[in-house]
């Protein structure tokens, strides 16, 4: 199926032969799940139930699994590193749980760093997008200085910074307040619909307030 | 901008080693090349009158001692006969003696000397000069005479300094006036001559073989002498094959292009321990800058993940380094080059007074060019493939 990611007897290899455990879980071991473009998705789970593994899997950095995932109708397995590379420019944009922003570049140096790969944002428009979620104050600080909620604001604009048909978001707004949720969210509503693009979004607790997401346990 | 987070770990001081380390093998790689070629006589040097190839000229060895006899030998007909018919011999003929009186004169002004010289005929197809051996016409005859280098050398490091005498050149020398008196049978006759070259081949006083015979014809005593001297042409073949004959025979060969000569031996040997010593130590250089830029790749190792997390490509993240080593490496390549050129100016003057012909620099800068395009290239591909191998 193509404009969906899909899952088939997904399971991370750490969890091979544990596979009664999680009976139940709509992501792992279902025989099929789809993540179609223009849907949201929350995953909620503990801590330790694979939520950043998911992330990685479908993201390909990771191929520690047993089962298929294909993207687009393609086998990620199947795919070589540069192909990988292609789709993480403008296919698919990932928040990763530990954000992995640069420390010694500025909050807004992070960002076009993303950004210059496609060119995707102006300039202006990448500060409107700060300010948007109230860090516009923050471009030019090192964002190892910033607060964790100032970084994962940071991450989540970078993540925005390119064409893209799928957002990963793992745990994005786990340091933020409500206040600060919700501009977040705001942002990321209108930048996906206007890409019509899949959000997979994992949380352990503190939700991105997306609105109209599809539940799934781990 | 990766730019910025991949120079944060860069070593000024393992720059500079590098450099340091690297401008030294292409020095000792260059310099000896360039100083190989300004010391090899060969073909390619301009204005040795004696043909270009491998050209032998052969006389009897010296007996040794103070009083040995009769002096040096002249070869015989039959001697040269058998010369001609060896197999290394691809022409031979010999030199021509002279039984005429000679002398040399040179009137500049009111002032004047003359001196008495000897010639020996040399045949034409040996002469090699820009233009080509000037015609000997007896109607209009013009002496063309060839000197051997040594007599300028004798004269620019030995007589010239003692006596508080300017040094001379070819070119100078070439243009002087000269007078030659020839004489003999009751015959006196002074005609116009010229020096048309000096050979480091020679160890007489040269002239086209069609003047001396005319000359022996007109002034000479009719009693000629065996010649003392055979000019051996080669052609392509190796030297080792006349060098047995020579040796059984008691013969020697002075002046041979080629590496029979035990002073191209030499430079040789000496050029290819220098250049082994210079390869060794730019082949160090370049595994003291791998060896840094492994270990920068490493310590940048999560930047670099994190960045083709991004997306970032490994060539893309690979180009940095390499223009970087790329820069550096244009940067030895010039400094090596003036290096060899100002090593070249030094020692090319003094070397012009011994009669060498600077050569070209080109060859020399030409093979450190392409030590450096190699060791770019082969940096540049161990680079991206140590990034390619992170996750």
């Amino acid at each position: 199926m193509e404009d969906a990611i899909i899952i088939r007897n997904l399971l991370p290899a750490v969890f091979a032969g544990e596979e009664s455990a999680h009976t139940g879980s709509d992501i792992w071991l279902m025989p099929e799940r789809g993540f179609l473009r223009g849907e949201r998705y929350l995953i909620r789970a503990a801590s330790g139930k694979g939520k950043s593994s998911l992330c990685a899997f479908l993201y390909g950095s990771r191929g520690d699994y047993s089962g298929t995932i294909r993207l687009d109708g393609r086998d990620l397995r199947s795919l070589g590193r540069g192909e990988i590379l292609v789709l993480r420019r403008d296919t698919i944009a990932y928040l990763p749980q530990d954000m992995r922003l640069f420390g010694s570049l500025t909050a807004l140096e992070n960002i076009e760093l993303k950004n210059r790969l496609t060119n995707c944002k102006s300039r202006d428009e990448i500060l409107n997008m700060m300010d948007a979620v109230g860090i516009a104050d923050c471009a030019g600080r090192p964002a190892g200085r910033l607060s964790i909620g100032q970084q994962q604001r940071v991450a989540i604009v970078r993540a925005l910074c390119q064409p893209f048909r799928y957002l990963l978001l793992d745990e994005p707004v786990s340091h933020l307040d409500a206040e600060t949720n919700k501009a977040a969210a705001t942002l990321i509503d209108r930048e996906t619909a206007r890409a019509g693009a899949a959000v997979i979004v994992t949380s352990v607790g503190n939700d991105l307030l997306l609105p109209s997401m599809q539940r799934l346990n781990l | 901008m990766p730019g910025k987070l991949l120079r944060q770990n860069i070593s000024a001081r393992q720059t500079a080693a590098y450099i340091v380390a690297s401008l030294l093998g292409l020095l000792i790689i260059g310099a000896p090349v360039q100083l190989y070629r300004d010391l090899t006589p060969s073909s390619r040097i301009p204005g040795d009158p004696l043909h270009s190839g491998k050209l032998l000229i052969l006389t009897h060895r010296q007996p040794e001692g103070l009083l040995s006899g009769d002096g040096m030998r002249n070869f015989s007909a039959e001697e040269i006969e058998k010369i001609s018919r060896q197999p290394w011999a691809q022409d031979a003929a010999p030199f021509i003696p002279s039984s005429f009186d000679a002398s040399i004169g040179l009137r500049i002004g009111t002032e004047g000397f003359s001196t008495a010289i000897f010639f020996e005929g040399i045949p034409a197809r040996f002469i090699d000069l820009p233009g080509g051996c000037p015609q000997f016409d007896p109607a209009a005859p013009e002496v063309s005479i060839i000197l051997p280098r040594d007599y300028l050398t004798l004269y620019n490091f030995g007589f010239a300094p003692a006596r508080g005498l300017p040094s001379l050149d070819e070119a100078t020398l070439r243009l002087l006036p000269l007078q030659v008196t020839l004489s003999g049978n009751g015959k006196s006759r002074t005609l116009p001559g010229r020096i048309v070259g000096f050979s480091a081949r020679l160890s007489t006083i040269g002239a086209p073989a069609e003047f001396v015979d005319w000359a022996n014809r007109e002034f000479g005593t009719g009693e000629l002498t065996d010649p003392s001297r055979i000019a051996v042409s080669t052609g392509n073949l190796s030297l080792a094959d006349a060098e047995k004959y020579l040796a059984d025979n008691g013969l020697a060969a002075t002046g041979s292009d080629g590496n029979s000569s035990r002073m191209s031996r030499f430079l040789n040997i000496a050029a290819t321990i220098v250049i082994a010593i210079g390869a060794i130590i730019s082949v160090l250089a370049v595994g003291i800058l791998l060896l840094s830029v492994f270990l920068l790749i490493q310590k940048n190792r999560q930047v670099l993940s994190d960045l083709m997390l991004l997306g970032y490509t490994p060539a893309m993240l690979a180009r940095f380094y390499i223009r970087r080593i790329g820069l550096i490496n244009l940067l030895v390549f010039f400094l090596a080059s003036g290096g060899i050129a100002a090593g070249a100016a030094m020692w090319q003057p003094p070397l012009s007074r011994l009669g060498f012909t600077a050569a070209s620099l080109w060859p020399a800068l030409l093979v450190i060019a392409a030590i450096t395009a190699t060791v770019t290239a082969l940096n540049a591909l161990i680079i991206y493939r140590i990034i390619r191998r992170i996750p």
